[in-house]
């Protein structure tokens, strides 16, 4: 079985090194990005099951990295995990708005992430395979 | 004045003060004068009437008593009774106010006596009678004083139809004769009664006794009024100093009085002017002034009212203003428009409101990014704990977690570090601890720092050092996170497969230049110099180019200053950014 590709686009170092290896343990293979260029390249690059995206990233945020890969071909399908922070309502409701399949909020458990993570890709079909 | 008054109370009193002060004054001042100039006028005036008055009363018996005296001093014993009267009946024709004339011999026989038989009524021809019963006046004062003293006048008498009449005599040179007239005293009368003093004073005459001779009122002559109990008669009985001054008349009122007293016969004139009459226009000027003052100080009341409210109405929105700011409110526009500087004060007031809400809001950007970036790595240490608080985790996989955690704490860390450190250079209370140091291996130290953290981000990390530099005296900790800081930004605003590299060189002899540079996104032009400053408002937008390090920026660029360097960055979006610092050799 091939393995599920994650694009985890992240500037924080930790967290995108926490979710790769608690990602990479659960059996998906798992890309990081520490910017929207770089995570926009391997999209292109590279097909993928589940995008993880931080909001605040260092050169454009997060709803507009959302917001230009659901006007992308084919990418546009691929179901998107928002990463916001705790408190910020409108965050969220921007995320879903613009189309995200969830949200994760910071901070978070590992664990609640990988079962959002599980949930996401069984709805979208890629784990029947 | 007590100054803790309202300032609407302060305008008003002085308005009050400023005006009323000087009318009081001025009025005073001009009632005093203008009274002082009537009573000198009315004085002048009264001088005048009296003494007009009394010449002509004087020069009117002192004629009459001249031809006397000149037709006495002929020896008219002598002359034929025929020739006598033609000289008596020359006179009578001659002088209208004289209505009978008689001569006395020496013994004091009446020899001739004529009498007018009209009382010189105009256009009728004078008709006299002659010799009417003859009387012995050897015992009369008329005969005996004119012969003592050379002339007589005597007291005022009246005849039937109460026409008043004075006799004079005179005798001659040689007490020859006595010639003995009636005046007939109609004409002072007349003079008396036409004599305007004032509206409603008179004049009046008295004789040496202060028996009324003539007045305005004839009953009170007719009457034989006497006077001399008034004080002015008094005064003029007394011969004392003639005064204009106040007197009280018969009748008990006080009037102003002067005299003139009529030499020889000792007459005296006076005027009698009511004292009421006289201060009339200086009442009336002084309840002018106090109604004008009235006014004027109701009209500036009103005005000093109208001025402290366009004063103290805008004060006053200045002053909530004011409050709502103390409160927090900054959504202040004042529209005072009173065109002076309480105006230009409500602008500036705006202005500043203005600029304090800009502050406020630089003020929460400032938070919220500092909140930002301490929540990141915040995130990573609990998100790490929990992971390996779960237990699903081997020891291995812990090992990596532990390193991940101490990174975020290091970087935890270094940002309340930069804060700190911020903070107290804003205070001044950052001490330099300067050493010596070879640029190179300070460079060495931080490429060393950060050459496997981009290589594991696929970023290619180069350190270019120019030979010869010299020594620099820094504090290596400080320019160290600098450094630090500057580098780690660089790394964070690179893509992958991009160049991150560190260049040394000189500017001048003793000023080493060190650059940061990278290919990465880039900063656009207008936030060339905000990025360094530690309020700018940043929008939403481009809140990435403020978050990262917690006023890592603001920090290096404070640290650079405090060795006398300069900080500055070239970029060009989408290509790369070059921080680049120079820092003076020696301190």
């Amino acid at each position: 079985m091939n393995k599920i590709n994650i694009l985890v686009i992240e500037d924080n170092r930790a967290i995108s090194g926490l979710l790769s290896l608690a990602l990479g343990k659960k059996g998906y293979q798992v890309f990081t990005a520490f910017n929207s260029k770089d995570g926009l390249k391997k999209l292109k690059n590279t097909p993928f099951g589940l995008i993880i995206l931080d909001v605040v990233l260092p050169d454009i945020n997060g709803f507009e990295v959302l917001e230009h890969i659901k006007k992308i071909d084919v990418i546009n399908k691929i179901p998107v995990i928002m990463c916001t922070e705790k408190n910020l309502v409108g965050d969220i409701d921007r995320a879903i708005q613009a189309g995200a399949a969830g949200y994760i909020t910071k901070p978070f458990d590992i664990e609640r992430v990988l079962e959002k993570v599980d949930s996401i890709l069984k709805k979208d079909g890629a784990l029947k395979k | 004045m007590n100054f803790k008054h309202s300032l609407r109370t302060k305008i008003l009193a002085f308005f009050s003060l400023a005006v009323l002060i000087p009318i009081l004054i001025v009025s005073s001042i001009i009632v005093q004068i203008s009274r002082n100039s009537l009573w000198n006028s009315i004085k002048r005036e009264q001088t005048e009437i009296v003494s007009r008055v009394g010449e002509r009363i004087n020069s009117y018996i002192d004629n009459t008593k001249r031809i006397l005296k000149s037709v006495a001093s002929r020896d008219l014993n002598q002359a034929k009774p025929q020739q006598v009267r033609q000289i008596f009946i020359n006179i009578l024709e001659l002088n209208n106010s004289l209505t009978e004339i008689t001569l006395i011999d020496r013994n004091g026989m009446e020899t001739v006596k004529i009498t007018r038989k009209n009382t010189g009524v105009p256009g009728n021809a004078n008709t006299f009678e002659f010799n009417r019963p003859l009387t012995k006046r050897s015992n009369r004062e008329e005969f005996n004083r004119a012969m003592k003293e050379g002339y007589y006048v005597s007291p005022l008498c009246f005849s039937e139809e109460r026409t008043p009449y004075i006799f004079i005599s005179a005798s001659g040179e040689g007490k020859k004769c006595v010639i003995l007239c009636k005046l007939n005293l109609t004409d002072v009368w007349d003079i008396i009664s036409r004599t305007e003093v004032g509206k409603n004073g008179y004049a009046f005459v008295v004789d040496a006794n202060g028996l009324l001779v003539a007045h305005p009122e004839v009953e009170r002559v007719i009457a034989h009024t006497d006077f001399s109990g008034l004080p002015i008669v008094r005064n003029f009985l007394d011969d004392k100093p003639n005064e204009f001054k106040i007197y009280k008349d018969e009748t008990g009122q006080n009037v102003v009085s002067f005299f003139y007293s009529i030499p020889r016969i000792k007459w005296g004139v006076f005027t009698s002017l009511p004292y009421k009459e006289l201060i009339e226009p200086v009442n009336t000027m002084i309840n002018q002034a106090f109604l004008w003052l009235f006014i004027f100080s109701a009209i500036f009341m009103f005005l000093g009212m109208k001025f402290a409210s366009t004063l103290l109405n805008p004060l006053n929105q200045l002053k909530e203003a004011a409050n709502e700011i103390s409160a927090g409110k900054f959504d202040i526009n004042l529209s005072i428009e009173s065109g002076d500087e309480i105006e230009a004060l409500a602008k500036t007031f705006n202005h500043m409101a203005g600029a304090l809400k800009e502050l406020e809001q630089m003020r929460q950007d400032l938070i919220s990014m500092i909140v930002h970036d301490m929540k990141s790595p915040l995130s990573g240490i609990i998100g790490s704990l929990d992971y390996i608080l779960s237990g699903k985790v081997n020891e291995s996989e812990q090992k990596e977690i532990f390193g991940i955690t101490k990174k975020s704490a290091d970087s935890l860390y270094s940002l309340i570090q930069n804060l700190l450190d911020v903070s107290r250079m804003e205070d001044g209370k950052m001490k330099l601890n300067a050493e010596s140091v070879r640029p190179e291996t300070m460079i060495g130290q931080i490429a060393a720092q950060f050459s496997f953290a981009a290589q594991t981000e696929n970023k290619i990390f180069s350190v270019e050092t120019a030979a010869n530099l010299p020594d620099v005296k820094i504090d290596t900790g400080l320019i160290n996170r600098v450094l630090t800081n500057l580098v780690y930004n660089s790394l964070h605003h690179t893509a992958e497969g991009g160049r991150i590299w560190i260049k040394t060189g000189k500017t001048g002899s003793n000023t080493i230049r060190i650059e940061i540079g990278d290919d990465g996104v880039g900063i656009p032009e207008e936030y060339k110099n905000k990025i360094f400053e530690k309020f700018v408002q940043v929008e939403r937008k481009r809140a990435h180019l403020r978050t990262g390090t917690g006023l890592g920026l603001t920090f290096c660029k404070m640290a650079i200053e405090l060795h006398n360097g300069r900080i500055w960055v070239e970029s060009e979006e989408g290509k790369g950014s070059r921080f680049i610092f120079t820092i003076p050799t020696g301190l």
